[in-house]
């Protein structure tokens, strides 16, 4: 008799833990389709993604929310490294600023540096990470502070006439109103003559993710555009 | 001889500037395209040489800006995320070389060390598979101030699962030419601070 009980508890334990597994699959997931429609992700890109994001989430703590020290983690590899961009690149994915990223601000961060993402996206968003005070403009003192941050980033000095020697340059093609800053428009304009300047804007693995992270997630209609 | 500085423009094209430099059988003058008004270096082989005049334009390295600069840093480049290996694949370093000894060097270290040089459009060219044994590895060259270039390697196709041996390319190019070596972590770099 009591055996039998005992038999039953456990019998209940393995479904209520199975019933568990199947509540918790698809948290952060729920709904991959609104995702793909509103971002230049297809369905199964989405997917993929949440593979990473899953992967990425999990490293330090594993409450599917990515914090930052999980986002250097990835970045770098390790998390002893503090870095002015990875910073502002973790602020502009939170985009509800409680220092905690969800997938959704994840694919639609990400989404943007996908190769076929508006290029207005990529203006928008580099301009953003670039005006480090968010003022609407990005005044010449961020950028010295960028350059001489990327520089010891890298290990690479410069003296200081040099570096102010080629800051002199870019302000004089890029400042066409001559205010000692550069606004939005004339951030455009600089970018559409240089379009290297927003090499790192696109990251060309997002096309290849569906291979890289593959999910075993089967829909019955998958609309693959 | 068609180096005329004032009136006809060399091969009806440029416009010939000051003479940077010479060689034995060369000469390397600033010139000015007068199509699209970009610097140029143009090399003119001596007549003397037994070579007819050839043009072998190739041009001044851009100079740099601050958000190419930038645009380098690190933590602006989230291919890490996918677990990548790029930047084992790429590299920068700072010269006060000329870019005709810097090509110059690059070439001769090539064989030694497995790769051989693509210029950027030569990179649709190369054979399934590369050559073998060897990895392609292309250049580009900016200008940080009048006397320095930054130099960015990156090697093109292979499987990027060999480690290139980067620090033995730093030995053999010199410490001569190279003035700053780009570490990835800021760990392993020999000059810092090379000041103008």
């Amino acid at each position: 008799m009591l055996q039998c009980l005992e038999g039953v508890r456990q019998l209940c334990g393995v479904l209520l833990k199975c019933c568990d597994l199947d509540l918790k699959q698809p948290r952060g997931l729920e709904d991959p389709e609104v995702l793909a429609r509103e971002t230049v992700f297809s369905v199964s890109e989405v997917e993929a993604l949440y593979e990473l994001f899953k992967r990425i989430s999990s490293a330090v703590i594993d409450d599917g929310l990515i914090n930052k020290e999980e986002f250097q983690l990835a970045l770098f590899k390790t998390n002893k490294k503090e870095s002015l961009f990875a910073d502002r690149v973790f602020d502009l994915f939170d985009t509800k600023h409680n220092g905690i990223l969800g997938f959704e601000e994840f694919a639609r961060a990400l989404s943007v540096f996908h190769p076929n993402a508006p290029l207005d996206e990529k203006i928008d968003f580099s301009f953003q990470l670039y005006d480090l005070k968010q003022q609407g403009f990005i005044e010449r003192q961020e950028v010295k502070q960028m350059v001489v941050a990327t520089l010891a980033e890298s290990g690479m000095n410069l003296s200081d006439d040099v570096i102010e020697s080629i800051i002199d340059k870019t302000f004089e093609e890029a400042d066409t109103k001559h205010d000692g800053k550069i606004d939005k428009e004339e951030w455009r304009n600089l970018v559409l003559r240089h379009p290297s300047l927003l090499k790192n804007m696109t990251l060309q693995y997002l096309k290849d993710i569906t291979t890289t992270f593959p999910s075993f997630v089967f829909h019955s209609q998958v609309d693959d555009t | 001889m068609a180096a005329t500085k004032n009136g006809s423009p060399l091969l009806g094209k440029y416009e010939l500037g000051r003479l940077l430099g010479r060689g034995t059988f060369a000469k390397v003058y600033h010139a000015r395209s007068l199509a699209g008004g970009e610097h140029v270096a143009v090399k003119l082989g001596s007549l003397l040489a037994g070579q007819p005049e050839r043009e072998l334009a190739f041009h001044a390295p851009p100079a740099l800006n601050a958000f190419d600069i930038i645009s380098m840093s690190p933590g602006l480049d989230l291919s890490g995320l996918f677990g990548d290996s790029k930047r084992r694949r790429e590299k920068r370093f700072m010269t006060t070389a000329s870019p005709e000894q810097t090509v110059e060097r690059l070439g001769q270290a090539g064989p030694k060390l497995g790769y051989f040089m693509v210029g950027k459009k030569g990179v649709d060219r190369l054979p399934l598979g590369g050559l073998s044994g060897l990895v392609a590895m292309s250049m580009e060259m900016s200008e940080v101030s009048p006397s320095m270039m930054l130099i960015e390697l990156k090697l093109e196709g292979g499987d990027g699962d060999e480690e290139f041996g980067w620090e033995e390319l730093r030995t053999e190019l010199g410490d001569d030419m190279v003035m700053a070596w780009h570490g990835c972590d800021g760990k392993d770099v020999k000059d810092q601070g090379i000041l103008l």
